[in-house]
C-alpha cells in the first residue's frame, strides 16, 4: 500500500500507546522488569523499550501460549459434556515493538495453522492482533535475520511499521487498520518528510551491515547429503535435552495436549512441546523412531531448513538466533549448520 | 468460536473381547446430526478420548458398506488412554473426532491382485479395506492374506479369517511366533509366509500393517521380489495428538501421517527419514 | 499476563526464571537473562517448573484420619488435633519423644520457624531433614577440615578453572546449570576434565581421564593420588606449611597407597592414577566437584575428607576457580542446614553444646534451650521402630521413598503414636500419616532458597495458593500457639529479621538487598557486607586447614555368591527425588514415564534378560520389580538404579547402614541380585 508514511517522537510514544490502550485495545509492549527486556500488558507509566535486544520469550506466547485451554469439560453420569474454552481473545488487541523476525516466525505458524484445518484458537489471536512492528537497530549477537531473508527490514504483514530515527519514529502504514489506529490519536503523529525517509533508509542500510554472523543459505540445499555427517552426534553429544531451543524458538509451534479434572470439572489444555524431548515421538507400546538424541537433533534442523520449506515454501527460521541464546551449551545454530554445509 | 478440538460423544454399544488385551468396541453417535455427517472411508482414523484420561488416535475397523448406523474400534489396552478406555462397557460415553486421515484408493487397486501382509493389531485399520475388496471380489484378479500374531491368543478378527477364507479366490495364511499346543499352523514371522505362497509382483498390490520391524522385513522382501514402489501400500503409526497436522508430533520430514497420511505408497515415504 | 521472578524449586543450583500468569493461573516460565546462574537458559525441569502447580492431586484441605481413611477437616480441628496430641505426647513421654523432620523443599524461613519450633515449642533438638540423606558428611567433613561445610568457591569460578575433577556427580544430569559452566570451561578454555566415576555418563564424553573405579573405593584412590603427588614432588608445600596442619600423619598413612595397591582396590589402573596426580597437581586452579556418589557411604565422612587432603596439599583452595565444591541436591538443602534444622546446631552453625549460645536463643525465644544433641533422620525412624519416639511432625519431605529400607520405614512410621505430614501432595508419607495439612508450594509464597554456592535468593509469590492452603511457616507457628507458646509472625520478611538478629552469617542479608543483587553469598555479617563468593581466602574458617589421615575401608556390605551384584542408586535429569512435583508434571513424566535399573549386556545376557524386559532385583531389605535398561554404560557386576519412582522404589532395597559421624546412609553400595521376571 503506497501510503503516507509518518513520525512519532520518541518522548510521545508511551502517552500515543496509553490513549491507544484507553481505545478498547489490549496493548503489549516491550518492558523491562527484573533486568530483563519482556512483553507485558501496557500499563500507564509502564516504561516502554525502544532499543531493545529482542526480548527472549517470542510474541508467540500471545498467539500459542505456553499452556492454552482448548476444551472444557463436565463429568456427568456415564458421559460428560464439552464446550471450546473461552481462552481465546475476543477484543482487539495491539502488539506493539514486534521485531521483523518475529513477524516472519507468525508468517510462519499461520501455514500450519491453516493447513486442512484451521486452528480456530491461534487463528482469532491472530485475526485480532494489530501489529505494530518496529525495525531493529541493534542486531544481537546470535542474529541472522538478514541472512534467512526476515530482517532487519519488513516487507509487509504489519498494520504499522516503526523504526527508530534518532529522536523519532518512522511510521509505515501497512493497513486500513493501520491508519485507523493513526486517526485515532492524530495528535502524536507528524506527515513524514523525504528527509525522515531518507533517514530511514540509511538506518536499514546501516543495520544490515551489523550483523556478525551469516548462515549461508544458499548452501542449504547441501543439507540434504549430510544426513550423516558426523557433526550431527557432535551436537547431540552436547546437548543437555533441556527443550529450551524448541520453546523458545518463535516459529516452533508443536504442543502437547492434556487433560486435567478438578472434581468433576475438567479443562483439555494443551501445551508447549518439542521435538528434541525423547517422550515427544514415543509411542503408547514403548517404541520410539527417533529414541536417539542425535535423531531428534536432526529432525529439528532439517524441519527448519528443508522440509518445512519442501512443505510450505520457506524456511522454519527466521534467524532470531533465540536457539543460541537459550542454548546452555551454547551449540550455536549458525556456526554448526555453516560447518555441516561447507558455508562462510 | 468453532473448535476443530471439541469432541463428539459416541455411545458404546458393546464391547467384544478380541485377546486377552485387546477388545472392540461398536459405538455410535449420541447426537443424530453427529451420525449423519460421520462418513468414512477404510484407513482412517478418529480422535477418541476419556475425559481426565486424554485422547488417543484409533484407525476405524468397522466397513462403512457393511456398518450401518455405528462404527467400530478395535484397541489394545497399552497406555494411560487405552486402559482407561477397557474400563467403559455398554452405555459409556466417550469422545470422537474425525474421521481424519487418508485413506486406501481401492478402485485403484482393481483388476490386480491385492496382497495384504499383515502383523497383530494391524489387522484393525485393514479389515474394512479386506472388507471393501471381497465385497467387489470380481473386479480383482485375486486377494491374498497373510496374517501373524505373537500367539494364537493374540490372534484378532477369527471369524472374519475364517470367513475371508471361505470366499472364492481368497487365499488366508496365518502363522504365529510362539505356537502352544492347540496350534496346528504356521510358526515364525510374516514374511516367513512368503515362502507359501505364489506371488506374481508385476500383477500384485500389496498393502502393509503392522509393527515398524515387520514392515522393515517385509519392504525388503517385496522390493527383491520386484514390485513397485507406487504397488505397495502401508499404513502408519505415529505417536500423535491433534490429528489434524498442527502438533507436530507425527511429523517425518515434509510429511504428517496425520493428515498426508496414515495411507502411504512406499515411493510416497521412502525418502522419509526412519519413517517407522 | 504478568510476570514474577521468582527461584527454581528443583536443584541446588538455584537458577531464576519468571513465572506467567494468567487469570492467576502459572500457564508458563520464561528465563532471565541477566540472572547471575541462569543467564537466561534452563533445564529441562525449569521450564517445565509450573506444571505440578495446579495439578488436581494438591492438598486444598486438612485431612485427619477417621474410621482408617483421611477424610476432610477444618483448620480449626486438624490444628487443634496437631497441638493436643504434641501437647499430650510431650507431657506424657517427654519432649524427646517427639521428633520433627523440616525440609530441604522449603524455605529459609520456613526452616528456621520449624527448627524453632522444635526447640523452643516441643523443647527437643530431634529436628533434621533430608540433608542427612545427600550432604551430612559434606557438612561434618568440610567443617572438621576447613571449619565450614560448604561448597568453598562459588558456580561461575567453574569456568575458569583450568583442570576440574569431577567425582560422584552425574553433574549434566543432577545440576545441569553447573554443568554448562564445566563444559564451557573444556570447550572453550581448553580446561582439563578428568571424571572418576564407575558409570559412563554423558560428561565422559569431555573428559580427558575417566576412571572406573569399584563403587565404596574412594579413600582408596584418593590417597592413592596423593601418594603420587607426594613422591613425585607435586605437593604445594608452603601451602601445607602456611595454611594447614596435619600432614605428616597423614603423609605417613598415604604412603602405603601405591598405585598398585590402589589397582587392587579400586580397579583404577596404577598408571591412570599417576595420570590425574599429575594433571590435577600440574594445575594453576584445580577444582573438585563432587556430590552424592561421595557423600552417601558409610565412609561418606571419610570420602569427604579425602577431598579436602587432596585440595590443600595442592594447595588449591582459598583462590578463585579452586576449592572443593559439593553440589547440594535440593533447591534448599544448604539453606536448611544454615538456618539449623538440623539435630546439633541453630541458625548459622551455632552449636547446642554452648552454653553461650543456648542463652542466647533462650532469651530471645523465652523458652529453656535443650541441650542434648538430638536425633538425626534415620536415627528418629529407628527409635520410631523401637517405641522411643512417639510422635513426629513431618514438613515437607517423604521418607516413605526417599529413606534407606523402606520396609523399616513403614515399620515406624506406623507405630508412632501421632504423625503429621504438612506437603503441597498426598505423598507416599502423608498417607500414613494421623494429620494432613495442606502447604503452599513455591509459586504461591514468598521466602528465600539458599542455593548450593551459598546465594541467598527471593522466592516471589505469583498465584493464590489452591482451596485452603497455607504457608508452610504459618501453619508451624498456628500450631506452636495452639500449644501455649507465642509465635506470630506478619510474613516471612518478618520472620527474616529475627533470622538477621540470630544469624551471624545471615545479618547483612535483608529481602531489600538480595532482590537488588540477585542474592547475596554467606557469610554476610554486617548489612554493607558484599557477601562472600569464596571461602577461606587468606585464613581457613577455622584457623588452619586440616588434614586427615584416613584409611580405606570397604562399603558395609560386599558381594556375595548370594547377592553378587553391587547396586547403587541416584537420580536422573528428568525427575526430581521423590517425584512429588516432577511425576506430576505431565512434560517430564511423559519424558520418563517409569523406573529401570541399568545392567550390563553382558550380566543380562547371563540372566536371559533383554532391553526393556521386566526384572526383579532382590537385597537383604526387600525386592522390586523393574524394568531392564541394558547398556554397556554400566560395568559388568553392577546395578544402578533411580529412586524417584514409587511403583519401582529404590530404597526398598537399599542399606541404612549408617556413616558413623554424619549418619549419612550407604545409599550408593549394597548387594544385591537381579534375574528376569515372566
Amino acid at each position: 500500500m503506497a501510503e503516507k508514511a509518518y513520525t512519532v517522537k520518541l518522548g510521545d510514544v508511551s502517552r500515543l500507546l496509553g490513549k491507544i490502550a484507553k481505545e478498547k485495545y489490549d496493548v503489549i509492549v516491550p518492558t523491562t522488569q527484573d533486568g530483563d527486556v519482556l512483553y507485558l500488558p501496557f500499563k500507564d507509566g509502564m516504561g516502554v523499550v525502544m532499543d531493545h535486544g529482542n526480548p527472549l520469550t517470542p510474541p508467540k506466547e500471545f498467539f500459542l501460549p505456553q499452556t492454552d485451554e482448548l476444551v472444557k469439560y463436565k463429568k456427568e453420569g456415564k458421559g460428560f459434556k464439552a464446550e471450546v474454552a473461552k481462552s481465546s481473545l475476543d477484543c482487539k488487541r495491539v502488539l506493539f515493538g514486534i521485531r521483523p523476525c518475529d513477524v516472519h516466525a507468525l508468517m510462519c505458524i499461520d501455514l500450519p495453522f491453516k493447513d486442512t484445518y484451521d486452528d480456530s484458537y491461534y487463528l482469532q489471536k491472530r485475526a485480532n492482533t494489530l501489529i505494530l512492528a518496529m525495525t531493529c537497530n541493534e542486531p544481537g549477537d546470535n542474529c541472522f535475520c538478514a541472512s534467512m531473508g526476515c530482517g532487519p527490514d519488513l516487507d509487509d504483514n504489519y498494520d504499522l511499521l516503526f523504526t527508530n530515527i534518532g529522536d523519532m519514529l518512522y511510521v509505515k502504514v501497512g493497513t486500513d487498520e493501520g491508519k485507523n489506529l493513526i486517526d485515532t490519536a492524530p495528535e502524536f503523529f507528524d506527515e513524514a518528510d523525504k528527509k525522515d525517509a531518507k533517514a530511514r533508509s540509511a538506518k536499514i542500510k546501516e543495520v544490515e551491515n551489523k550483523f556478525k554472523r551469516k548462515l549461508d543459505t544458499k548452501k542449504l540445499g547441501r543439507l540434504k547429503d549430510k544426513f550423516d555427517d558426523p557433526t550431527w552426534q557432535e551436537m547431540a553429544d552436547r546437548c543437555i535435552k533441556c527443550g529450551g531451543c524448541n520453546y523458545i524458538c518463535p516459529s516452533c509451534y508443536c504442543f502437547n495436549v492434556v487433560d486435567r479434572t478438578y472434581g468433576d470439572d475438567g479443562v483439555r489444555e494443551r501445551s508447549w512441546d518439542g521435538c528434541m524431548l525423547e517422550g515427544f515421538t514415543r509411542m503408547a507400546g514403548g517404541a520410539n523412531p527417533r529414541q536417539a538424541n542425535v535423531e531428534r537433533m536432526k529432525q529439528r534442523y532439517y524441519h527448519k531448513l528443508q522440509y518445512f520449506n519442501d512443505r510450505y515454501g520457506r524456511h522454519l527460521c527466521v534467524g532470531c538466533g533465540r536457539c543460541t541464546d537459550v542454548c546452555p551449551v551454547e551449540i550455536n545454530m549458525v556456526d554448526y549448520v555453516n560447518k555441516i554445509i561447507g558455508g562462510a | 468460536m468453532a473448535s476443530e478440538y471439541l469432541p463428539k460423544q459416541a455411545e458404546i454399544l458393546s464391547v467384544k473381547k478380541e485377546t486377552a488385551d485387546t477388545s472392540r468396541f461398536r459405538m455410535k453417535f449420541v447426537d443424530p446430526a453427529d451420525r449423519e455427517a460421520f462418513e468414512y472411508q477404510p484407513g482412517q482414523f478418529v480422535e477418541i478420548s476419556v475425559m481426565g484420561a486424554g485422547e488417543v488416535p484409533i484407525s476405524i475397523t468397522s466397513s462403512p458398506l457393511i456398518d450401518k448406523g455405528y462404527f467400530e474400534l478395535c484397541i489394545r489396552d497399552t497406555g494411560k488412554v487405552t486402559r482407561e478406555i477397557h474400563k467403559l462397557g455398554e452405555g459409556d460415553i466417550v469422545g470422537i473426532r474425525g474421521p481424519y486421515g487418508n485413506s486406501f484408493d481401492i478402485k485403484s487397486m482393481q483388476g490386480k491382485e491385492v496382497l495384504f501382509v499383515v502383523g497383530g493389531l494391524g489387522l484393525a485399520p485393514l479389515r474394512p479395506v479386506i472388507n471393501g475388496v471381497v465385497a467387489s471380489r470380481d473386479e480383482y484378479k485375486g486377494v491374498k492374506i497373510l496374517y501373524g500374531a505373537r500367539t494364537p491368543g493374540d490372534m484378532l478378527f477369527n471369524e472374519d479369517l475364517d470367513e475371508w477364507s471361505k470366499i472364492d479366490g481368497v487365499e488366508v495364511l496365518t502363522t504365529v511366533d510362539r505356537a502352544d499346543d492347540s496350534w496346528k499352523g504356521n510358526v515364525g514371522v510374516v514374511p516367513k509366509l512368503f515362502e507359501k505362497t505364489e506371488i506374481e509382483p508385476k500383477k500384485t498390490v500389496a498393502v502393509i500393517c503392522g509393527p515398524g520391524i515387520m514392515i522393515k522385513f517385509v519392504m525388503k522382501d517385496l522390493l527383491g521380489m520386484g514390485f513397485k514402489e507406487k504397488d505397495i501400500w502401508l499404513t502408519m503409526e505415529r505417536h500423535m495428538k491433534c490429528g489434524i497436522g498442527k502438533c507436530g508430533h507425527c511429523n517425518i520430514g515434509t510429511k504428517y501421517v496425520c493428515i498426508d497420511g496414515p495411507v502411504f505408497t512406499f515411493d510416497q515415504i521412502k525418502d522419509l527419514p526412519d519413517p517407522y | 499476563m504478568e510476570k514474577v521472578i521468582t527461584t527454581c524449586p528443583y536443584c541446588g543450583s538455584g537458577c531464576s526464571y519468571f513465572l506467567c500468569v494468567e487469570d492467576g493461573k502459572v500457564i508458563g516460565v520464561a528465563p532471565n537473562r541477566v540472572h547471575p546462574i541462569s543467564k537466561g537458559r534452563l533445564c529441562v525441569k525449569g521450564w517445565n517448573a509450573h506444571e505440578f502447580v495446579h495439578h488436581p492431586g494438591r492438598l486444598t484441605k486438612p485431612l485427619i484420619r477417621k474410621g482408617g481413611n483421611l477424610v476432610e477437616a477444618s483448620w480449626d480441628e486438624a490444628l487443634d488435633m496437631v497441638a493436643n496430641r504434641l501437647k499430650g505426647i510431650k507431657e506424657k513421654s517427654g519432649s524427646d519423644s517427639i521428633g520433627v523432620l523440616s525440609s530441604a523443599k522449603c524455605t529459609n524461613e520456613e526452616n528456621f520457624v520449624m527448627m524453632k519450633f522444635a526447640r523452643a515449642v516441643i523443647g527437643t533438638n530431634n529436628v533434621d531433614h533430608c540433608a542427612r540423606l545427600c550432604h551430612a558428611s559434606t557438612v561434618a567433613g568440610l567443617a572438621r577440615a576447613f571449619g565450614s561445610g560448604a561448597m568453598t568457591n562459588s558456580i561461575d569460578e567453574l569456568e575458569h578453572a583450568d583442570v576440574i575433577l569431577v567425582t560422584g556427580s552425574n553433574t549434566i544430569e543432577q545440576h545441569p546449570l553447573i554443568a554448562v559452566r564445566i563444559l564451557k570451561a573444556v570447550r572453550d578454555h581448553g580446561a582439563k576434565l578428568i571424571l572418576v566415576d564407575p558409570r559412563s555418563i554423558q560428561l565422559s564424553k569431555f573428559a580427558v581421564i575417566h576412571a572406573k573405579h569399584k563403587p565404596g573405593t574412594d579413600v582408596a584412590w584418593i590417597n592413592g593420588v596423593m601418594n603420587v603427588i607426594i613422591n613425585e614432588g607435586l605437593a604445594d608445600e608452603e601451602f601445607i606449611k602456611t595454611r594447614t596442619e596435619g600432614f605428616e600423619e597423614m603423609k605417613k598413612l598415604v604412603m602405603d597407597y601405591t598405585p598398585e595397591k590402589v589397582e587392587e582396590i579400586t580397579t583404577i589402573p596404577a598408571d591412570t592414577i599417576r595420570e590425574i596426580a599429575r594433571t590435577y597437581a600440574r594445575a594453576s586452579a584445580a577444582s573438585i566437584v563432587y556430590s552424592m556418589g561421595i557423600t552417601q557411604h558409610t565412609t561418606g565422612t571419610d570420602n569427604v575428607l579425602s577431598c579436602a587432603n587432596l585440595a590443600m596439599i595442592t594447595g588449591n583452595v582459598g583462590k578463585p576457580s579452586t576449592g572443593v565444591n559439593p553440589l547440594r541436591g535440593q533447591n534448599n538443602v544448604q539453606g536448611a542446614c544454615d538456618l539449623g534444622a538440623l539435630p546439633v546446631v541453630y541458625s548459622g552453625y551455632q552449636s547446642v553444646a554452648d552454653e553461650n549460645v543456648r542463652k542466647k536463643f533462650s532469651e530471645a525465644w523465652g523458652a529453656e534451650m535443650p541441650s542434648a544433641p538430638g536425633l538425626t533422620v534415620v536415627e528418629m525412624v529407628n527409635a520410631a521402630a523401637d517405641g522411643k519416639l512417639k510422635g513426629l511432625y513431618i514438613m515437607g519431605e517423604n521418607p516413605m521413598l526417599s529413606d534407606p529400607d523402606l520396609s523399616h520405614v513403614k515399620e515406624g512410621l506406623e507405630k508412632l503414636e501421632f504423625l503429621v505430614v504438612q506437603d503441597i501432595f498426598l505423598t507416599e508419607t502423608a498417607e500414613l500419616a494421623d494429620v494432613v495439612l495442606p502447604a503452599e508450594s513455591y509459586a504461591e509464597k514468598t521466602g528465600t532458597f539458599t542455593n548450593t554456592e551459598r546465594r541467598v535468593q527471593l522466592v516471589n509469590k505469583a498465584v493464590e495458593a489452591p482451596g485452603e492452603a497455607r504457608p508452610d511457616w504459618d501453619i508451624v507457628s498456628d500450631v506452636a500457639r495452639r500449644m501455649g507458646y507465642d509465635m506470630k509472625y506478619n510474613s516471612a520478611e518478618d520472620i527474616m529479621t529475627e533470622i538477621n538478629k540470630l544469624t551471624p552469617s545471615y545479618t547483612g542479608i535483608t529481602y531489600q538487598r538480595i532482590r537488588e543483587n540477585w542474592g547475596l553469598a554467606w557469610p554476610c555479617p554486617t548489612l554493607d557486607h558484599p557477601g562472600t563468593p569464596y571461602l577461606h581466602k587468606d585464613k581457613f574458617t577455622r584457623g588452619l586447614g586440616s588434614f586427615h589421615a584416613v584409611p580405606f575401608k570397604p562399603p558395609a556390605e560386599e558381594t556375595d555368591d548370594e547377592y553378587p551384584f553391587i547396586l547403587s542408586t541416584g537420580r536422573m535429569l528428568e525427575h526430581f527425588h521423590t517425584g512429588t512435583m516432577t511425576r506430576r508434571s505431565d512434560t517430564l513424566d511423559r519424558e520418563v514415564p517409569k523406573g529401570f535399573i541399568e545392567m550390563n549386556p553382558k550380566d543380562a545376557d547371563a540372566i536371559g534378560v533383554r532391553n526393556n524386559w521386566p526384572v526383579r532385583v532382590t537385597t537383604r531389605r526387600g525386592s522390586v520389580v523393574t524394568t531392564a535398561r541394558v547398556t554397556d554404560g554400566i560395568p559388568e557386576k553392577m546395578l544402578f538404579m533411580p529412586f524417584h519412582f514409587r511403583e519401582a522404589a529404590a530404597n526398598m532395597l537399599t542399606n541404612p547402614a549408617l556413616d558413623p559421624i554424619a549418619k549419612i546412609p550407604e545409599f550408593k553400595v549394597c548387594a544385591a541380585t537381579v534375574e528376569g521376571v515372566q
